[in-house]
C-alpha cells in the first residue's frame, strides 16, 4: 500500500467521529431552534435559555409525579455526566449531559418522546418548550 | 461462504438447543427485532417473548398507555409491528419457544401480564428481602442485575 493510500485511510479515519461530531452539535442547535421558536409564540416576552434555569428544574423535588421519580435526579443522579439508573425498572442509562455523551438531544423524536414521558413521571405533566429548552442548555454546559 | 455460516448458525442454535434442554432450560431466544429492541430496551431489557403466550403479548402491547403504571404509548403503526414480532416469537407462536416450566403454570385462556409473578419464576427467586432490596435491583423484574448474560437470552447464573 502507497503511503498516499495510508494517509487518505488515516485522515478519513481521524475526519470521521469530528464529523459524527459536529453532525451532533448541528441537529442538537436546529431542536433548540425548535423550542425557541415554540416558546417566543407561547411568550412574546422570551430572549434566551438558561442553563442556571435547566439545572433549578433538572435538581427541584417536584413530588407532583411517580412516588419513584420525585426529580430528574431520582434517575440521572446528582451528577449528570455520571451513568444513571432508572428508578423503576434498574437499567442504567446513558449520562444526560453533553460532554459525556455528545449524542445526547440530536434525534427530535426521541427528544420529545422522552420529554414528554419523563416530564409526566417526576413533575406529572409535559415540559413546556421553554423548560424543555432550559434542560438541554443546561445539559451541554455539562 | 454466506451458506457454509448459515449451515454453522444452525448447527450451533441446534447444540445451544439440547445444551439447554439439558441446563434445564435456562436458555431463551432473546429479542433480535431492532425496533422492538430499542423501543423496549429504552426502559427495561427487552424480555424474551417466549416468556408469556402471544395472547399476552397482545394485551400489554394493547395497554401501552398504562404499563405497569407508566405511560409508554408508542405510535400505533410502531406498537403493531412490535406486537406483530412478539406474537410470532411468543411461547406459542409459530417461531417460538416457551420455557416448559413456566408455561405449565400459564391456563390455556389466561393472559398473564407480569412473568415474576409466574410460579416457575417465584420458585427460582425465593431469596430473602435484603437480596431485592439491593439498590442495583431495584425491581424483580430487572434480570441484568444478577443474570449479566439475560439480555443475550442467558439465565443461568
Amino acid at each position: 500500500m502507497t503511503i498516499r493510500a495510508l494517509s487518505i485511510i488515516a485522515c478519513t479515519a481521524l475526519a470521521l467521529p469530528l464529523t459524527a461530531l459536529a453532525a451532533g452539535a448541528a441537529d442538537r442547535d436546529a431542536i433548540l431552534v425548535g423550542y425557541a421558536r415554540q416558546a417566543k409564540a407561547a411568550d412574546s416576552g422570551f430572549t434566551t435559555f438558561s442553563a442556571q434555569r435547566g439545572e433549578a428544574l433538572y435538581r427541584n423535588q417536584w413530588g407532583s409525579g411517580d412516588v419513584r421519580t420525585p426529580s430528574c435526579v431520582s434517575c440521572h443522579t446528582a451528577d449528570p455526566r455520571q451513568i444513571g439508573r432508572n428508578a423503576k425498572t434498574g437499567r442504567l442509562i446513558e449520562p444526560a449531559a453533553v460532554s459525556s455523551n455528545p449524542q445526547r438531544y440530536t434525534d427530535t423524536a426521541t427528544v420529545d418522546k422522552h420529554f414528554a414521558r419523563d416530564c409526566k413521571s417526576v413533575i406529572g405533566r409535559d415540559c413546556t418548550p421553554l423548560e424543555r429548552g432550559d434542560y438541554i442548555t443546561f445539559m451541554q454546559g455539562q | 461462504m454466506t451458506r457454509l455460516v448459515a449451515v454453522a448458525l444452525a448447527i450451533l442454535l441446534q447444540v445451544m438447543a439440547v445444551m439447554d434442554a439439558l441446563a434445564g432450560s435456562k436458555y431463551l431466544p432473546p429479542v433480535t427485532d431492532a425496533l422492538t429492541r430499542k423501543a423496549c430496551g429504552e426502559c427495561h431489557m427487552p424480555f424474551p417473548p417466549g416468556f408469556l403466550p402471544g395472547r399476552s403479548w397482545s394485551a400489554l402491547m394493547g395497554g401501552l398507555d398504562d404499563h405497569f403504571g407508566e405511560d409508554a404509548a408508542l405510535p400505533p403503526e410502531q406498537a403493531a409491528q412490535i406486537e406483530a414480532y412478539l406474537v410470532q416469537n411468543a411461547s406459542n407462536g409459530p417461531n417460538g419457544r416457551g420455557l416448559r416450566d413456566f408455561m405449565r403454570w400459564v391456563a390455556p385462556a389466561g393472559t398473564p401480564q407480569r412473568i415474576t409473578e409466574n410460579p416457575a419464576f417465584l420458585r427460582e427467586h425465593d431469596f430473602p428481602d435484603r437480596v431485592w432490596r439491593d439498590p442495583k435491583v431495584v425491581t424483580k423484574s430487572n434480570c441484568l442485575a444478577c443474570h449479566p448474560r439475560a439480555d443475550q437470552g442467558w439465565f443461568d447464573d
